[in-house]
């Protein structure tokens, strides 16, 4: 009996592994169309469920890189369209600063970007890129596109410090433009100016524009400073109290313009 | 219920072989995980039951491609049998020799699979075979290393002592 066992088993096992050999080479030896159509057979009927699993697997697969790939190419849509963005609101201020620059007749003005702020230091500054290679000079003013910025007070080799108005030491001789009331705009702390030295029956309103008036000897006539947002008199007092919001916003400064000269000075030149 | 954890086991080696082994692969080589299985059911069942599992994953594999239909169940196969029948009756304790093996097999399957797929040109299945077989071999092995290292430490390989 045990010898019947022993060829029982070995024959079992050579058995199985001749039906496989032999179903594989039958297999292999079909013609195309034949394989075709064994493997829909086999597909349908027995490896279906097999089948099913690997192809949801393999869909998973897909899914996830799938997955992967379009976050990649969300984020990388995302970094250009903010870049678009950024170029976009460039754009917007370089035409503002084009129109402003056709508005005041600057003949001559140097585009600068604004690369550094220095609101520590005793002086209220900015530091631009560009300096006396490019015929920046001390005392030139500073604008963009809103109004009057400050005025160079440092000059070097590509660069060059900005004294802001947002500064207690550069006052501006200044006018109202409707009533052509002069006085001196000063900064004092804050957010705002105060235009002083105006005698308390002069005609300020608020809203009333207040502009350059070119006497300080130092910024051009008739560049924009601000808004008047508070007026306050008294019979008592001598002068009024005017306070101005500046046209400039001071925090948002990227790009200005130095005016090399004015068509005033070219004149005066000529 | 042994069948049962097989079947499993070769389901899981086709859908991870068809997906996530490609996060692994070296270049264009992948270890062969069905094979890893085969040899984990050769210990196990013997010659019988690799056969059986050596032909029916092979020909799962072959269903995805047609053109070599029958060649997969034909090379797991007879490697299903020579595993099966070289490891009766013996248990081989060292894992460098069970890796060893394996490494064996997978380059028996691969020179049988890269010749048979490609004559009459003998030269450029050979060229395959080293280019592909023995590097699948070498990785297989590698990872089959690491698989028996975790199965022993878990204690879970007794072998079925076949007659002999």
């Amino acid at each position: 009996m045990p010898r019947l066992a022993f060829w029982t088993d070995r024959s079992r096992r050579f058995i199985v592994l001749s039906c496989a050999v032999i179903t594989s080479t039958v297999l292999l030896s079909m013609g195309r169309s034949q394989k075709t159509m064994v493997v829909k057979a086999l597909t349908i009927t027995a490896l279906a469920p097999v089948q099913k699993g690997i192809s949801l697997a393999n869909q998973f697969w897909d899914v996830y890189s799938e997955n992967r790939r379009l976050r990649q190419l969300t984020t990388e849509l995302s970094l250009e369209n903010q870049m678009l963005r950024e170029a976009q609101l460039e754009n917007l201020r370089l035409r503002q600063l084009l129109s402003f620059r056709e508005r005041q007749k600057l003949t001559s003005i140097l585009l600068a970007e604004v690369i550094a702020r220095e609101p520590t230091r005793q002086m209220n500054s900015i530091l631009v890129g560009c300096g006396f290679h490019l015929g920046v000079e001390r005392n030139m003013s500073v604008v963009t596109s809103q109004g009057l910025v400050g005025r160079v007070v440092d000059v070097y080799h590509s660069t060059a410090v900005v004294q802001v108005l947002l500064d207690r030491n550069c006052p501006v001789s200044a006018i109202i433009q409707r009533s052509r009331v002069s006085g001196i705009l000063a900064y004092e702390g804050g957010t705002t100016f105060r235009l002083k030295n105006v005698p308390w029956r002069m005609d300020v309103k608020e809203g009333d524009v207040v502009i350059s008036s070119g006497l300080g000897g130092i910024f051009p006539k008739g560049l924009q400073l601000g808004k008047v947002s508070e007026v306050f008199s008294s019979e008592r007092e001598l002068f009024k109290e005017i306070v101005v919001e500046p046209s400039v916003d001071f925090n948002s400064l990227e790009e200005v313009f130095v005016i090399l000269n004015t068509p005033e000075e070219k004149e005066g030149g000529e | 219920m042994r069948v049962l954890r097989y079947f499993f086991l070769a389901a899981v080696a086709l859908i991870l072989q068809s997906t996530l082994l490609k996060l692994v692969a070296v270049g264009q080589i992948q270890p062969d995980l069905i094979l890893l299985v085969l040899f984990y059911v050769a210990l196990m069942e013997g010659s019988f039951g690799a056969t059986i599992t050596g032909f029916c994953t092979g020909l799962i594999q072959d269903v995805y491609a047609p053109e070599t239909l029958g060649l997969n169940a034909l090379c797991k196969s007879l490697v299903g049998f020579g595993l099966g029948y070289c490891q009766r009756g013996v248990f081989v304790e060292s894992l460098a020799a069970r890796a060893l093996i394996l490494f064996g097999a997978v380059l028996v399957h691969d020179i049988l699979y890269f010749l048979v797929s490609s004559w009459p040109e003998v030269g450029r299945g050979l060229g395959q075979v080293v280019r592909v077989g023995l590097p699948t071999a070498l990785y297989t092995a590698l990872l089959g290393y690491v698989v028996f290292y975790l199965i022993r430490r878990k204690g879970q390989v007794q072998p079925l002592q076949e007659s002999s």
